[in-house]
């Protein structure tokens, strides 16, 4: 198995909100977890922002159904 | 339902589009982190300010911030956190690249996120932002020198 490059954390940070999107490609996605498996402040970064996407998914899911998805299709009738 | 979606998104979003907004990656609103203003890592374990941030937010507030976000920005953060959207599924919803919906994605979250902050002094859900109480500590500390 290949070894995984060991990155910063300004390369960590580049890509944490992509790798928690699940939109990195495998090498990247490996070099982004390894990175947070050592270091202390960007897994806290990391889950800090895991939670605010979660809560930003329950306070949509929580706004009425047909009025939410009414605003996302006003939203793109203007592109 | 998801498929039907999608399409009528699709049908939709032929318009062509007028951007107002830099889309530059480098813009401060790109580069502002909640983390960083809220994270202290001096505290070891024995409190968690971003996550004590996280649990007074209400649901009103994250919408609010949300509605208030340009629409460029605000699309692309709801297809993606709120419908889970791939990447290049948004890209061919709204007919661009896959690179701009990252940069609008990473802009759009930006601004959300100054937005919460701004929020949150306003109604006083946080007292000080910890840069600034760093910015006191050395003014204080120059000023004894």
């Amino acid at each position: 198995m290949k070894k995984i490059k060991t990155i910063g954390c300004e390369e960590a940070l580049k890509h944490l909100l992509t790798y928690l999107d699940r939109e990195l490609g495998p090498v990247k996605r490996r070099e982004v977890e390894h990175h947070i498996e050592i270091c202390r402040t960007c897994f806290s970064r990391a889950e800090f922002e895991k939670l605010l996407k979660t809560q930003i998914r329950e306070a949509g899911r929580e706004t009425a159904g047909a009025e939410f998805e009414n605003k996302i299709k006003t939203l793109l009738g203007r592109f | 339902m998801t498929n039907t979606f999608i399409s009528d998104c699709r049908k939709r979003a032929v318009r062509p589009q007028t951007e107002t907004f830099s889309e530059n990656p480098s813009d401060a609103e790109t580069a502002f982190s909640l983390f960083e203003e809220l994270h202290q890592p001096f505290l070891f374990g024995w409190g968690n300010p971003e996550k004590e941030f996280l649990n007074k937010l209400l649901r009103e507030d994250l919408m609010k911030a949300m509605d208030a976000l340009p629409e460029l920005f605000r699309i692309v953060v709801m297809l993606s956190d709120l419908e889970g959207f791939s990447y290049h599924e948004m890209a061919e919803i709204l007919k661009v690249p896959v690179g701009t919906v990252r940069s609008r994605l990473a802009r759009g979250r930006g601004l959300l996120q100054k937005a919460l902050w701004r929020h949150a002094k306003e109604a006083g859900l946080i007292k000080e932002s910890k840069k600034s109480s760093e910015r006191l500590y050395e003014k204080d500390k120059n000023d004894r020198l």
